[in-house]
């Protein structure tokens, strides 16, 4: 094991390069400071590494000067540039300098009322932005290109390009379809409708046509397309409601597109979630054989769809899926917000009523662990909130079968 | 409050103050431990504060309710209302501004005695005190007062005879209220409307009653039993929050008929509403025997103006402790910072954190919102792999330009970091395919190419029946062991296991010598047994010991090697067999377990899961039979595509097994680049090989 000589010196550095100003956050150096499970792999020479209290990190903290709560963050497709949008009824633009720094190219008014998120198409169909809002409209927004007086001062120009006025009811989520499937775009409402609109021709923006109308019976918190580009798999859009009566509905749904209907239809509900969803995300899927969904609610939820396969099942009717719960953790103690997956759907970042961001991240035995805490004001995590990470409602530590399975041997 | 209960108030402008009254009055000073350590006496508040206490006042017996002077000076003023319906001002110490010190002491009384139930001081003018008081018959139960008029001994002189009668500040009493309202009804709460000065909104026995001073007669009211704890919102000034048992209920004053809203019921009574100071809509609620902060973050809530719009609430709770809350105060500046207070008087000092929305760039940083702030974290680049996420790696992988040398195709793994021992094997694998294939194509044009990429598993399958075992000396041992006869098939095998070299030649030396540079000494030695070589895996061991980076025990078990006898019932036999599943080292373990194996049962080496696949099937190759040979293949194949292990491409080749295999692996990790080039590898060969 070479590697806990090198985990150990690491963690090291770290602690000193963190003292320094200039590189003042790190959430590796965060990650390592957590206890970590018993393993006899790594056990002593690593938490001896990670001991020290100085090996902390800070977050950066960036002058976001919104006048009110910043309710959704999105990057584009590079992550070169960022939007941002708030209750102060704007949405900023940011843009990542050469050296790293985020500056506003722009921010402008969108909306008459709170906007609740603002999320970017493929830049295949230019700088387009789309946002939706309390004031019961999502609205498509595309950067003006061309030398001016902005330009000249480093702002940018956006334009709106449509309003979807469809909604009789606060629009809470807004998404672009994944590329493949063309320019489209489907929102959700308080009403409980999904609606999914389509530009037919790429090159205007102001033409967008409502397809198709999905009545989900319940009040749409979230949606999240399935971003698969596999031809297997039908485009899908799973919905989250955080619809609070004290029922026992099942609060995410998922509707598949069918070919021959040319209709989306329901292909799966998730009957054991019940409570209030605040956030929904499929992850990347990167050529897995099976969808990872992750849910926010009363808990952290993952769960795994994987299809059955199509010659097994009656031609023509939705896929079937095995579904299964791969974790669950109520570490955020109460509701949790948000969840966001990596680019590889690999770590899983929560946020909750704790007031923390946590890390999820699997081992290869699809057990999943929480890998870092980061306080929402950015301040490390000391003492007692870090309590109980170790010990997630749902899978277990093994941490010996590793070597076991996948063997530990050099290959030539 | 009523003796055991605490209550907790921030002091509106000596910031880091606040005042516990249960029996008594006690005033704390706050403080950060950040930097330091926490001072002896000092209560800690949370992970980085602490509390101090300055000082006691006892002077105010049976408080019902106590209200902070509004005004920054004096200080530490404060209003309390007694059971008897009295109101006196007392002060916490430390003041001693003569200007004010008259006021200190001061009692206000009510014509007939009777609990204060809360009291309320006109955020505007500063010297009126509200007090809200139970019924008494026809009498008045809302009194407000001037704390600056003099008493008045011209209006009831007799009455302050008897009352100063044996009290020595005879001077501080007043009898006389400024307005007297609510006649002949209770007040339950009270508060100030910050539009006008001379506005106050009154819970009283039966309804909510707004009393306008400029005309004392005339009351706005509406009847409804959530008469408890009216409060005003401070960003809203028409929107107004009242309680009634389990229930709050949201009002605007511009249309003062009904409830916009009732928040859902909670099973237990209520005993606080607050609105948080420092930010809109926020208002936070407190039950009976409960350790959860409730509060609800009021985006939008309906108005009486303009058409009907969902209301979006999002409830949430905190729990700030883990004992019953008794109290709570909102810090007055600090943003969403809240105090709380439990029966045994243990505070808690705590920040309600904003939904965070959060992130991921697609180059692995994480950017999230919490309030009206962005933080972002980014990964730092380090050296530590094995903590590296597969989204790092492929990036780093890219930037290497992995996967992207078709030549030398092993270097693939170098380039991937050299890390992993699964890639290594997978790209030596395809490199030594790519290798055998030009051979045999360049030998015999024909198909042989394409079964070279089909993988050890068809390669071995294409051979069945055609090899015979025979018996085989040991070198340096009197021993013979049968091993099988290898044929093209079983040869092509060990070559791409990397045993044997390129040509007829079935040699390992060149392979145990390149082992040997690398310091593997125990999969040499391994290497050199099973080629029934005892002495150069002795020596190999011994080159290990005397090594710079070997390991001194490497002596001891080339030591119990040489002792090794073939006797069945031998003591070394014995002791090898318990002794060997002691040993760390894979490949020392299966050096021991194929010397005590009996022959042709060879489980012990061909199932010991640390020992690379590769080692183990050329072991196999050389020992098996065929039906065996293919049986144990068959099995292990399987194995491989299960756990999605890329050291089982040696065997499926990129046939659909290996497809399938490849499939597992990116479903365990994500590790979509290496397939992608694997594949990509591949399809450039056959291509080569259909254009000749």
């Amino acid at each position: 094991m070479t590697g806990k000589g090198v985990g150990h010196g690491a963690g090291a550095r770290v602690a000193r390069a963190v003292r320094a100003p200039a590189a003042a956050w790190s959430w590796w150096a965060a990650v390592r400071a957590l206890p970590r499970p018993p393993s006899s792999e790594v056990g002593g020479a690593d938490g001896a590494g990670a001991a020290p209290a100085e090996a902390m990190f800070v977050a950066r903290s960036i002058a976001a000067d919104h006048k009110d709560l910043i309710h959704d963050v999105s990057f584009d497709f590079h992550g070169r540039r960022m939007a941002t949008c708030s209750s102060d009824q704007s949405v900023k633009v940011w843009d990542k300098s050469e050296n790293g720094d985020w500056h506003c190219t722009a921010s402008w008014k969108t909306h008459s009322g709170s906007v609740w998120r603002v999320t970017w198409a493929h830049p295949e169909f230019g700088q387009v932005l789309a946002s939706c809002s309390f004031d019961r409209t999502a609205a498509v927004w595309e950067e003006i290109v061309g030398e001016s007086n902005d330009k000249l001062r480093g702002q940018s120009h956006w334009v709106k390009r449509t309003t979807l006025v469809d909604s009789r009811t606060s629009v809470t989520d807004v998404k672009f379809a994944p590329k493949h499937m063309g320019l489209m775009l489907a929102t959700c409402s308080a009403d409980g409708i999904v609606r999914i609109y389509e530009a037919p021709d790429v090159m205007n923006l102001s033409q967008w046509s409502l397809q198709h109308e999905i009545s989900c019976k319940l009040s749409c918190s979230c949606i999240s397309w399935n971003p698969s580009s596999s031809r297997a798999h039908s485009p899908m859009i799973a919905v989250g409601s955080d619809d609070s009566s004290p029922n026992a509905m099942a609060k995410v749904q998922i509707f598949e597109y069918n070919e021959n209907t040319r209709k989306y239809a329901k292909a799966e509900t998730l009957m054991t979630v019940t409570d209030p969803v605040h956030d929904i995300a499929f992850a990347p899927n990167l050529g897995r054989s099976f969808h990872i969904l992750a849910i926010a609610t009363k808990d952290v939820r993952i769960f795994t769809l994987k299809p059955v396969r199509k010659e097994l099942t009656s031609s023509g009717g939705p896929t079937k899926f095995e579904i299964h719960i791969v974790a669950q953790f109520d570490n955020h103690n109460s509701q949790v917000w948000r969840v966001s997956w990596n680019i590889t759907g690999t770590v899983l970042a929560s946020s909750g009523d704790d007031g923390c961001v946590r890390l999820w991240k699997a081992n290869y035995m699809d057990n999943w662990k929480c890998t870092g805490i980061l306080k929402g004001n950015g301040s490390p995590v000391t003492g007692n909130s870090q309590q109980g990470n170790s010990n997630p409602s749902l899978g277990s530590n093994i941490p010996n079968l590793q070597n076991s399975l996948n063997g530990s041997s050099s290959g030539r | 409050m009523s003796g055991t209960k605490p209550d907790i108030l921030w002091a509106p402008h000596q910031v880091d103050r606040f005042v516990v009254c249960d029996s008594e009055l006690s005033l704390y000073h706050v403080e950060s431990t950040v930097n330091s350590e926490l001072k002896a006496g000092s209560l800690r508040l949370s992970e980085d504060s602490a509390a101090t206490l300055l000082s006691i006042n006892s002077d105010t017996p049976y408080m019902k309710c106590v209200a902070w002077y509004l005004n920054y000076d004096p200080e530490c003023l404060l209003a309390v209302g007694q059971a008897n319906g009295r109101v006196v001002l007392t002060s916490l110490g430390q003041d001693h501004n003569s200007k004010f010190k008259d006021l200190i002491g001061k009692e206000f009384v009510p014509k007939h005695a009777r609990q204060c139930n809360t009291l309320a001081w006109n955020p505007l003018d500063s010297n009126w005190l509200a007090a809200g008081l139970d019924k008494h018959r026809a009498d008045f139960s809302v009194l407000i007062w001037d704390i600056c008029s003099k008493y008045t001994p011209d209006i009831v002189p007799m009455e302050k005879v008897r009352l100063s009668a044996g009290e020595t500040e005879t001077t501080l009493l007043v009898t006389k209220p400024l307005y007297e309202l609510g006649q002949n009804d209770a007040c339950l709460s009270l508060c100030w409307l910050p539009r006008d000065q001379k506005l106050l909104l009154a819970g009283m026995h039966r309804n909510l009653a707004i009393f306008d001073l400029r005309n004392t007669s005339q009351k706005m009211f509406v009847n409804t039993k959530a008469v408890q704890g009216v409060t005003v919102d401070p960003y809203f000034h028409d929107r107004v929050a009242s309680f009634y048992e389990g229930q709050v209920a949201i009002w605007d004053l511009r249309k003062f008929e009904k409830p916009v809203l009732t928040l859902t019921e909670q099973p237990k009574p209520l005993t606080k509403v607050a609105w948080c100071p420092t930010r809109t809509g926020l208002l936070a609620t407190l039950t009976r025997d409960s350790n959860i902060i409730r509060l609800y973050d009021m985006q939008h809530t309906p108005t009486p103006i303009g058409d009907e719009t969902e209301p979006t609430i999002i409830e949430r709770s905190v729990q700030p402790c883990d004992n019953y809350i008794a109290s709570f105060a909102w810090h007055p500046t600090s943003q969403n910072r809240m105090i709380v207070v439990t029966p045994n008087r243990t505070m808690s000092d705590f920040t309600v954190f904003e939904r965070i929305s959060l992130a991921w760039s697609p180059i692995t940083s994480l950017m999230w919102a919490c309030g009206r702030h962005l933080y972002e974290c980014a990964e730092e680049e380090n050296d530590n792999s094995l903590e590296k996420d597969i989204a790092t790696k492929m990036r780093l992988r890219a930037l290497s330009r992995y996967g992207l040398d078709t030549e030398q195709v092993w270097r693939n793994h170098i380039l991937a970091g050299n890390e992993d021992p699964q890639l290594k094997s997978l790209w030596y694998t395809l490199h030594f395919m790519k290798q055998y294939t030009e051979d045999m194509d360049q030998k015999s044009p024909g198909n042989k190419g394409s079964l070279v990429y089909a993988g050890i598993k068809s390669i071995v399958k294409s051979s069945l029946g055609m090899v015979e075992s025979s018996r085989h000396n040991w070198s340096g041992l009197d021993k013979q062991t049968d091993t099988q006869n290898l044929n093209e098939e079983r040869i092509l095998a060990l070559q791409l296991c990397g045993w044997i070299k390129k040509g007829t030649d079935v040699d390992v030396g060149p392979f145990l010598n390149s082992l040997v540079q690398e310091g593997e000494w125990e999969r040499a030695a391994a290497v050199a047994l099973f080629n029934l070589d005892i002495r150069r895996a002795i020596q190999i061991l011994n080159e290990g010991a005397s090594s710079e980076k070997g390991d001194l025990n490497l002596n001891v078990v080339a030591m119990a090697l040489s002792g090794y006898t073939d006797e069945k019932n031998s003591l070394w036999r014995e002791m090898c067999s318990t002794l060997r599943l002691q040993l760390n080292n894979p490949y020392l373990c299966v050096m021991f377990a194929f010397l005590t194996s009996e022959t042709g049962s060879y489980d012990g080496v061909l199932y010991e899961n640390k020992v690379a696949v590769r080692d183990r099937v050329a072991f196999a190759c050389k020992f098996l039979s065929d039906s065996q040979l293919n049986r144990y293949i068959e099995k292990l194949t399987n194995e491989m595509k299960e756990a999605g292990n890329l050291e089982g491409i040696l065997l499926t080749g990129l046939t659909k097994d290996g497809v399938d295999l490849m499939e597992s692996y990116v479903d365990r990790t994500g590790d979509v680049q290496t397939a992608s080039y694997c594949m990509l590898q591949v399809s450039a060969v056959w291509w080569q090989l259909k254009e000749k």
